[in-house]
């Protein structure tokens, strides 16, 4: 099991999402009411970054297609999504968000 | 799995690859459904997509009769600046042949010319087809799928004829 630190919690703004480039991946990050949610960056639909969507409760709208998921589950929740988006455990750890990642 | 052809064979494919682009190139927007099977795909995709095998396509048809439709909208609904097509398509290269059906890929590059415009490159790659041999069709072969994926992410103004 690897925990891989994104970010610190100070750079995320409140209610809205950032995008975090990695070698292991591009992550979209999320802060709703205080609790922090990652997911894939990539819209399973076309080439396109959720962090650059719009954030409307735990729903994230892909800026190219208006597609929808739920960034709890990563579930695709309208057209023209099909694929549902990969989400990650977090955890807090010294300020910064970490995810884990899935041995593959 | 062969990847033969017989020269006479691999010749009807080639002839197949021009007519097709003949026959887009003279406009003729209802005889484009003859290249297809009934039941086939027609898609074009840009390569961003395709390389990250996500789903989003430009154009993406099912059935012949969706193709039809297409044609219907061309000459009827959709409401857009007339254009010239030409296309020049490479050869047809073979990578899997069996008695009912070939798979291949060719380059292509589509010019566009608008009235009293100049010519401009507007869209160029590369099909992926999957072709079935048809001894009773017209051209000896129908198209089951054709892929066309564009190389650039972007097209001008707007996509109106197929490629």
């Amino acid at each position: 099991m690897t925990w891989l630190p994104l970010i610190e919690t100070d750079f995320l703004p409140d209610n809205d999402v950032v995008g975090v480039d990695r070698a292991e991946g591009s992550f979209a990050i999320y802060k709703v009411d205080g609790t922090v949610y990652v997911t894939d960056n990539l819209c399973t639909h076309g080439n396109a970054r959720l962090c650059d969507g719009f954030l409307e409760g735990v729903e994230i709208e892909c800026p190219l297609h208006q597609g929808r998921f739920d960034i709890r589950s990563g579930a695709a929740l309208c057209a023209p999504l099909v694929q549902p988006l990969a989400h990650y455990p977090v955890k807090i750890e010294n300020n910064f968000v970490c995810i884990e990642l899935q041995a593959h | 799995m062969n990847t033969r052809l017989s020269a006479d064979d691999y010749i009807s494919l080639l002839l197949f690859y021009q007519r097709y682009a003949e026959t887009l190139d003279a406009g003729q927007w209802e005889r484009w459904p003859d290249y297809f099977a009934d039941e086939c795909s027609y898609r074009v995709q840009a390569r961003e997509n395709f390389d990250r095998g996500l789903p989003l396509a430009t154009l993406s048809f099912e059935s012949k009769g969706m193709l039809k439709d297409r044609v219907y909208c061309i000459r009827e609904t959709l409401y857009y600046e007339p254009y010239w097509q030409r296309h020049v398509v490479g050869a047809p290269v073979v990578t899997a042949a069996d008695q009912h059906t070939v798979s291949a890929h060719a380059s292509y590059a589509v010019f566009r010319t608008k009235p009293d415009d100049v010519t401009q490159v507007y869209n160029v790659g590369r099909y992926q087809d999957l072709l079935l041999r048809a001894p009773a069709a017209e051209h000896g072969w129908l198209l089951q799928s054709r892929l066309c994926v564009f190389d650039s992410d972007l097209i001008p103004n707007s996509m109106i004829y197929p490629l």
